[in-house]
Formats: C-alpha cells, structure tokens, sequence
C-alpha cells in the first residue's frame, strides 16, 4: 500500500496585509508555512497507515526551500519526499502543476491512494484532486473524513455542503481530506533535528518528469489582485435602549430591510 | 561569526512553540489556580520527546544539545514559568546530573526513562540549613554493606511530590567537609524516600515543591553518582547548566511581557489616541526590548560555549543573574503599562509577576550568582575567593 500525500508551501494567510491600493499583498511579514488542510490530509494517509501498513510518499512542487513542508512531513512520519522543483514552473497555473505533480506519481510508481487537502489556504482554489483525478483516470472523492482502507477498496465520509455521504471505491483513488477530518500530531523532537540535519528530498526538474512543452505552458494568466474595499466602519446609535430601538427601525425601513412603517 | 540559527534548530522552535501556544498556555491559568502540576501536559510535553531534549538519542533524548535546551525553556517561559519549571528541574537538574556524571550503567538505568519521560525527575541539594553552603549539610550517608543507608530530610525540592528518580547529595564523611565528604547518590522513590510538607507557594504554582524525608533509605552502592567523596563537584557543574537554562526560560518571560506591553499600547487609548504615542510608554517598552536583547545574545552564546567544551561557570551565573532581573522588570513594566488590567488575576500578567520572583532566589539565589560570579572574575587574576 502506497499512499502519496501532495502538500504545498504557502504564505500564511493570516500574515498577509492587503495593500493601500487594494491591488496587491504585502507578504513582507507572511511566514512561509505548510498548508493547514495539507497537514491534516496528511495525519489523515499516516493513520490508514497505521492501521493496515505500507507506506506515505510526500510530494511537492515549488522552490527549492519548499523542501521546508516536506521535511517537516518527514519528521511527522512519511517515509520519503519528492519536490518537483524547476524554474519552468515559475509561472505554473493549476494545469502546469496537476500535469508536474501526475508525472511525478506515475514516475514514483506503484500509488495506491493519492492525498491532497481540501483546498489550499492561500488560493482556494480546490481543483487539483478533481485535475489529478481526471489525468489519472483514478476516482475521485471529495472532502473525505474518517478515511478506510479495506480490500482493495477506499471509504470515508464526504462532507460536501450539508450532508455527508459514505463513500466506497475500488482504488487506486484520489482523495481530498475534509478540512476538519483530524487533529495534526505534533512530530517527536528528535524526528525534526534529524529530519532536517539529514535533509532527505529527491528534487525532479520537468526534463525528469519527462514533461513536454505544452504540459509548460501555462493555460492562465495572473494579471493582479482586484480585492474587496474594505468594510466601512458601522453606525454607531446613542439614547436609551428604546430610542435606539426606534432609531434602528427608522433605518432599516428607510434601506427597506424591514417591511411596516415607523 | 555566525548568528544565526541552524535550520533544524529554527524547526524545533516551531515545534515547541506551537506546542506551548497549543497545548501549555491554555492549562497554565488552572494550575496556578489548583495549585498543581498539570500532569496531562507533561505527559503530552513527554510523548514527543521534550523531556530529553538535551540528551543524545542513544540515551533516549531528542539530541538538541544546550542550544535546543535553551530554546526549550525559552518558548515554555513565554507560556508558563510553572511547566518551565517542572520540565527544567527533570531535566537540567535532575537527569542532568547523571548525564554528566553517571556511568554508562547508570545512563541506560536511569538516564534512559527520564529522557523518554517515563520517569521524572528531581535534584534534592537544599535542606533546612543548608543550599548553596553545602558544607553545612546534615542528610548522613552510612556504608552498610553493598549500600548506604542515609537519613536526613531536604527541602524545597521541585517535583518533590512528583519524582521517581531523584539525585541527592548526603554526607558520606563529616571530617572531610565539602571536598572528599559529600557524596552523590541516585534514590529511587521506591526506595524509601518519603514525600513531607508539600509547599503553598506565592508564584510557580503549577509546579510542586517538596520536603524529601530519608530515614534509613537504603541506596545500593553502585548508585553513588560519580566518585565517592566528590558529590559536591557533580552537584555545582549540574547547577552551571541548570543556571543557564534557568536564563532561557527567565529570557522567555522577559520577552513575552514586552510582546503583552506592545499589544496592548498598540490598542489602549487615553486622551484621544493609543498609549504607543506616549513617550513614557515608548521608553518603559524601548528598555525591554534592550534588555530582552542583550540577555537573548547571552544566553545563546553561553550554551555555544558549552557545546564548545569552554568552561562557562561564570557566564551561567550571568544568565540567571541578569535573566531573573530582566523578567522581573519587564513584567513589573508591562504590569504598570496596563495598570488595573495588569493586576487583575483575568489577564496573565499578573501570574507572570508571581512566578517570576522565583528566579531571583531558586538554584542559587542572586547573592549566590554574585559570589560565583565574583570568584570567578578574580580566580583569573589569580586571587581565590572565599565565601
């Protein structure tokens, strides 16, 4: 059993300012982390590791100090790291890296289940299981929890809008982690000096990975932010309870959001 | 020269810090108030490896070195001096002592569980008339055929009530005095050593502080901690690596009060706008910051000389001199920058001001650290000072 865990390095979110402008992100401040949903599809492939063996492959793609996520995932339990590192992803759409990330696990070989966060914390985007699954061929199954594995086969809850579905399919499959599925372990103290003093990442540029021009070429164009304004602070009513009241009806009827009259 | 931290020691960090932010600084409000050791977290701290963090991995530790030790009591001192505390008596004292000076046996014994954080551990010096004028203790050693058989009793032993393994030093020969008559010994609680009056303490109170009674408590002769006679010297290096990463965890409260200060001058108004703008403030805020500074490149340059191998007695001694004070007033500064809001027992500050005047006193009090410090600058002059 072989289950590969795709993890991205990004900004953290919550260290990001939005610029003046409204037009770009100040990451000046922003730690490089790895994505939290990432982390947990992670705890997620170790613990079906735990309970029927075999073995977790990290992979990423990015800059060579993405390595950060990987070893990290290494002092966290997973027993080998692959970047997909190349200055022709520099300007990677979503296609460019489904496409790096599918020719590393058919050159990894041998995958049985392929794991991915929900979606990642920085762009949102949530389309690279549903890519990689369709390149693949494989079946796709969204935002599980409570991953099994039995016979063959790969079940879990999927949480998609308000319902959750048990899902069950024959694999080799690709799975989304639900972004609440489990708690991350912390790794052991001694896993981290040693996964970072070893430093154990096999890096593949895209002539490893066999990948041909057109798989290059990126299909989207980023041209900038465009972010919401900013929220404008509220009014503030002043006056006993009852005036206050009255006040606020008088306004809400007058941006007719409350039917009546005053 | 090199500042900077290497990359797997950065990683580390994380690791303790989102462990304290996760996991110590949500319990450290209920046991101050409960006082006692909130041992589900130590249990947590142990299952991934922070109860060895010094030690190397042969010896069931993390193989961090004083560095990762130092960043270690660092993080914890930000979150809660209690846990500090419990986690650096079993380790830089307690363990400690027999990493040093224990013998490959007695590592594997002993060693090896309280770096796994099977078993805790405890460093009992102190007793009624004695601490850091260890010439003056009374606990008696008797040889009794393959053991020793000691009575006496120690105080204000941190995990007293708590410890399984507990390094305790006891007269051997009194007409011998400090030099050749106090030995070392490695007690097991089961062997005997009872727990006494359990301390009510002003600060440190998710910590436990003991009295240890030994009344004819046997202890087998091949548990003498380095040679017999010389117990004096294992117990005071053991205090030099204890008195640094005692100025770890004093640097941790220390940075942690300016972090609180910054925060809320940043959102407290008074006349119009937020304190930041205030002179006062911004002179209370740029000395913490200085000190913090200065006591942060002592610190790490310390625990480099003793990973160098370079005798560091009197660079410890700084570090728990200056670390006890800059925490001290740095929290009584960030107390005053927050005034009512500082005092009340709804914001961690004041819990921070209680524990932190424990540093000042504990593994040597600040006179102590003085005197080592002293003797020490003038033993390179040539000149021996006697306390």
């Amino acid at each position: 059993m072989r289950i590969v865990v795709c993890v991205k390095q990004l900004y953290d979110p919550k260290m990001a300012r939005v610029s003046q402008s409204r037009q770009s992100l100040d990451l000046r401040a922003a730690e490089l982390i790895m994505n939290p949903m990432d982390l947990q599809a992670l705890e997620e492939a170790l613990h079906v590791r735990e309970a029927v063996g075999g073995e977790v492959t990290v992979l990423s793609l990015g800059k060579p100090e993405a390595d950060d996520v990987l070893l990290w995932s290494l002092a966290m339990g997973a027993d080998a790291a692959y970047l997909a590192s190349d200055e022709r992803f520099s300007e990677a759409d979503a296609g460019v890296t489904a496409h790096a990330l599918a020719a590393a696990i058919r050159r990894i070989g041998d995958v049985d289940a392929l794991f991915l966060g929900e979606y990642a914390a920085d762009s949102a985007g949530g389309q690279m299981g549903a890519r990689l699954a369709a390149m693949l061929r494989w079946s796709f199954l969204p935002a599980l929890a409570q991953v099994f594995l039995t016979d063959g086969h790969l079940s879990g809850l999927s949480y998609l809008e308000t319902t959750a579905r048990r899902l069950l399919t024959p694999l080799p499959a690709v799975v989304t982690v639900y972004h609440r599925a489990n708690k991350p372990r912390f790794p052991h103290g001694a896993a981290v000096i040693n996964a970072y003093r070893e430093g154990k990442v096999i890096v593949w540029d895209a002539d490893d990975l066999d990948m041909t021009l057109e798989e290059l070429a990126p299909q989207t164009l980023f041209r900038g932010y465009s972010l919401l304004p900013e929220r404008e602070l509220g009014t503030r009513l002043d006056g006993s309870a009852a005036e206050m009241a009255t006040d606020l009806a008088a306004m809400l009827q007058g941006r007719r959001l409350l039917g009546g009259e005053a | 020269m090199d500042f900077t931290f290497p990359r797997e020691m950065e990683k580390f960090r994380k690791l303790v810090r989102e462990f304290g932010e996760e996991v110590v600084r949500p319990a450290a409000k209920a046991a101050d108030e409960k006082h006692e050791v909130d041992m589900d977290v130590i249990r947590q701290a142990a299952a991934i490896g922070l109860l060895g963090v010094p030690f190397p991995q042969k010896y069931g530790g993390v193989g961090a070195g004083e560095t990762g030790y130092c960043i270690l009591m660092e993080e914890l001192g930000k979150v809660c001096t209690s846990t500090a505390t419990t986690i650096g008596a079993h380790i830089g004292i307690g363990a400690m002592s027999i990493y040093l000076d224990g013998t490959e046996a007695q590592k594997q014994k002993y060693l090896v569980p309280l770096a796994r954080g099977e078993k805790l551990g405890a460093f009992a010096l102190t007793e009624p008339n004695a601490g850091s004028d260890a010439a003056s203790i009374k606990t008696k050693a008797v040889r009794d055929g393959d053991a020793y058989l000691l009575n006496g009793s120690k105080i204000y032993i941190t995990n007293g009530p708590l410890a399984d393994v507990i390094s305790v030093l006891a007269v051997t020969d009194p007409t011998l005095g400090a030099h050749g008559g106090v030995t070392a010994f490695i007690g097991e609680k089961q062997f005997g050593i009872q727990v006494g009056t359990v301390e009510k303490k002003m600060g440190i109170r998710g910590s436990a502080t003991s009295e240890l009674i030994f009344e004819d408590v046997r202890i087998p002769a091949e548990n003498v901690l380095g040679p017999v006679g010389l117990g004096f010297i294992t117990f005071m290096k053991t205090l030099d690596t204890g008195r640094l990463t005692l100025g770890a965890a004093t640097l941790g409260g220390a940075e942690e009060a300016l972090r609180i200060a910054i925060d809320y001058a940043r959102v407290r108004e008074a006349f119009g706008k937020p304190i930041a703008h205030k002179q006062s403030i911004q002179f209370m805020i740029a000395d913490m910051a200085a000190e913090v500074e200065a006591l942060r490149s002592l610190v790490y340059r310390t625990a480099w000389m003793v990973e160098q191998g370079m005798p560091y007695t009197k660079e410890a001694g700084m570090c728990k001199l200056l670390g006890s004070q800059t925490a001290s007033r740095n929290i009584h500064r960030a107390l005053q920058i927050l005034g009512a809001l500082g005092y009340s027992r709804d914001f961690p500050v004041e819990r921070m001001f209680r524990d932190a005047r424990i540093a000042e006193i504990f593994e040597g009090t600040n006179e102590i650290q003085r005197i080592v410090i002293a003797s020490q600058l003038f033993k390179e002059v040539g000149i021996r000072i006697r306390p």
